[in-house]
């Protein structure tokens, strides 16, 4: 499929190799990105350019940890979504009256409060509280993952947790 | 709350809203934004012929399909098979997952001349001419030309083995550039008529013979079709071809969706590849404007016709261009994007059913790049939005309640400008019938923008349809 990528110089064990590592990979992708993530149907866009963007890329495509690098590039992508939507939420402000504006980012889905919780936490956080406790990574695969020293997640995994606790807190004070 | 029990609540929540199987659309997505990202890769090449390359290399894009383990192989596309379109292979129930698209007609390579297209013209009455530097004045009068339409020097209309008709756009080095205008049947003859005073625009007559005619029952026995080059962007206007509005550089709008065989027919560049599985149907839309590519989800698709259908779908923002990059259409549909859903039911219709004296006036040919101002919609389901010069900072302020003033025509609306600028191609989208384009009239301070229904009538505007708030 992805001697599409490049038909004049793609061999075609590259389209296999890319196979493979689409088989490998796509679901766990696509799960960590669906659990940072806000909006199911942003999540699949970003799977999928992810995807796409290491497909294009292919041909050079040799990090040392493919899986940790995917991750990496699904959180920088809903970094870049997250500060999209609040740019763009920021002009439509300026030109229409705040209540008739629909924010795809607060579509979130705020099934229960601790949804809700996560959702107000920044990606990163997002992301490491993930990889923490979904898919049970060390701090130091954390760091490595999100390309942080390892002091960083740790603090960022104790104020995503401090947030957490003082809101869900805050509401089972308010009912 | 302790840690532990956060810590318990964590690991519980996100193992119950772990997806456990990759959804139906992934693949679909995934086929869309690979060919996203290859158009870009090759336009930033500067080869707009790779394009078709690039296209055809989708199509021939083979997914693992991991929930059923069926998939569908196609081997890929290469220079020099035959140009005319292939049939796509018909959908099977154990293999309707993905039904490829046909192959895409591919574009003239640098190893065609333009003695070879008068070789291989079937009937020889086909006229191949060349215009050099046809779009000069153009290009010297842009302050915004894109690097390629600055190497733009040869422009010619050249008929392919297929009967394709081909405007052929060359570059001055390795003439790689060409552009499909349209397909007509055997037997046409196209033929450059001149062009404009200023040297934007070519005039091109295609004529054909008579006979039902594959485009559009519409087109009669001659039809012109204008060809304005403006910052390297390509306009055509001509009843029965897609109006195809400056795909190249995108200054111009998606007004036509095309399926699939009948992109095979026309040419069209709005490639509607349909998947059309037994038991769903899926869309995948793209542009070869190596700017946008969106789906279209399964059950968002309704079909009006043989060649109509209403679609919802999201737009895939290419994250790499800032928001002025974006031509016209594709803004629009970044911004609907953004804001949720965007209904695309009647946008393509009503803009090629659009009046050409209403569409295809004004100064959207001026600048290629605009700043998307708004995209919004109330409760009844009016959209509306518009768009200004990117160097016109304070129109960006304007209001919607500032738009609402009217002049003393009830078919008019009267734009307050307080900048000294002037305010650029605003689009008013009312329903499906009723939209705004100008400004017809007015230049720096007032916009005088009338409106019309889609038989070129004015309406009235009215405070329930238009801009109240």
């Amino acid at each position: 499929m992805f001697g599409a990528i490049d038909i004049r110089t793609a061999r075609p064990s590259a389209a296999a190799r890319f196979e493979a590592f689409y088989r490998e990979h796509a679901h766990d992708t696509y799960c960590f990105v669906r659990m940072i993530c806000r909006n199911e149907e942003d999540a699949k866009d970003i799977a999928a350019d992810v995807m796409a963007v290491v497909a294009t890329k292919w041909k050079n495509f040799e990090p040392d940890n493919p899986r940790a690098y995917l991750r990496r590039m699904v959180t920088n992508a809903v970094i870049d979504r997250d500060r999209r939507a609040k740019r763009y939420e920021q002009r439509i402000h300026k030109i229409a009256s705040s209540d008739r504006v629909d924010h795809a980012v607060d579509d979130i889905t705020t099934r229960d409060e601790l949804s809700a919780a996560l959702a107000t936490l920044p990606p990163n956080a997002r992301a490491a509280l993930v990889l923490k406790y979904y898919f049970d990574a060390s701090t130091k695969d954390i760091a490595s993952t999100l390309e942080l020293p390892e002091g960083t997640v740790t603090s960022l995994v104790s104020r995503a947790l401090a947030t957490l606790r003082t809101q869900l807190d805050e509401d089972g004070s308010n009912e | 709350m302790n840690e532990n029990d956060l810590s318990k609540q964590l690991t519980e929540h996100y193992q119950s809203s772990a997806p456990t199987r990759l959804p139906d659309d992934l693949e679909s997505r995934f086929r869309s934004r690979a060919a996203h990202h290859n158009r870009r890769r090759q336009l930033a090449r500067g080869g707009a012929a790779a394009l078709a390359i690039a296209a055809a290399a989708v199509a021939a894009l083979t997914l693992p399909n991991l929930n059923n383990e069926r998939t569908v192989r196609v081997e890929p596309a290469h220079r020099g098979d035959s140009l005319a379109p292939t049939p796509g292979p018909t959908p099977t129930a154990s293999t309707a997952a993905i039904a490829l698209p046909p192959a895409l007609p591919q574009l003239i390579t640098s190893s065609q001349t333009v003695d070879e297209c008068k070789q291989i013209a079937p009937n020889g009455s086909v006229k191949t001419q060349t215009q050099p530097n046809i779009n000069d004045a153009a290009i010297k009068s842009s302050g915004k030309t894109r690097p390629w339409a600055r190497q733009t020097r040869f422009i010619s209309v050249e008929r392919q083995r297929d009967s394709t008709v081909l405007l052929v756009i060359r570059d001055i080095d390795d003439d790689r550039m060409s552009v499909p205008v349209g397909t007509v049947e055997a037997g046409s003859i196209a033929s450059q008529l001149g062009r404009s005073r200023d040297g934007a625009t070519a005039f091109v007559r295609i004529s054909r013979p008579g006979g039902p005619n594959p485009v559009d029952g519409e087109l009669g026995d001659t039809t012109l079709l204008d060809i304005d080059l403006f910052h390297g962007s390509v306009r055509i206007r001509g009843k029965g071809f897609a109006y195809t509005d400056g795909q190249i550089a995108g200054t111009g709008a998606l007004t036509r969706f095309a399926t699939s065989d009948e992109y095979a027919r026309t040419g069209a560049w709005v490639v509607l590849d349909l998947i059309d599985g037994s038991s769903k149907r899926t869309l995948t839309l793209a542009t070869n404007t190596g700017c946008t590519a969106w789906n279209a989800r399964p059950g968002n698709v309704t079909w009006l016709g043989k060649d109509r259908l209403s679609v919802q779908a999201r737009m895939f923002a290419p994250s790499e261009r800032t928001e002025k990059d974006f031509p016209r259409c594709c803004g629009a549909m970044l911004a609907s994007y953004r804001t949720r859903v965007v209904n695309l039911a009647t946008f393509p219709d009503a803009l090629f059913e659009a009046p050409e004296s209403t569409y295809a006036h004004g100064p959207e040919t001026e600048t290629a790049y605009r700043d998307l101002v708004a995209v919004e919609s109330d409760e009844a389901g009016h959209e509306v939005w518009g768009y200004f010069d990117e160097t016109n900072s304070d129109a960006r302020e304007l209001r919607w309640d500032q738009v609402s003033s009217r002049s003393k025509r009830p078919s008019t609306l009267k734009i307050p400008n307080p900048s000294t600028k002037r305010l650029y191609n605003l689009q008013l989208r009312v329903d499906a019938r009723h939209w705004i384009v100008g400004p017809a009239k007015g230049n720096l301070g007032t916009h005088i923008i009338d409106l019309f229904d889609s038989s070129s009538k004015p309406v009235e505007i009215t405070p329930s349809i238009v801009l109240q708030k």
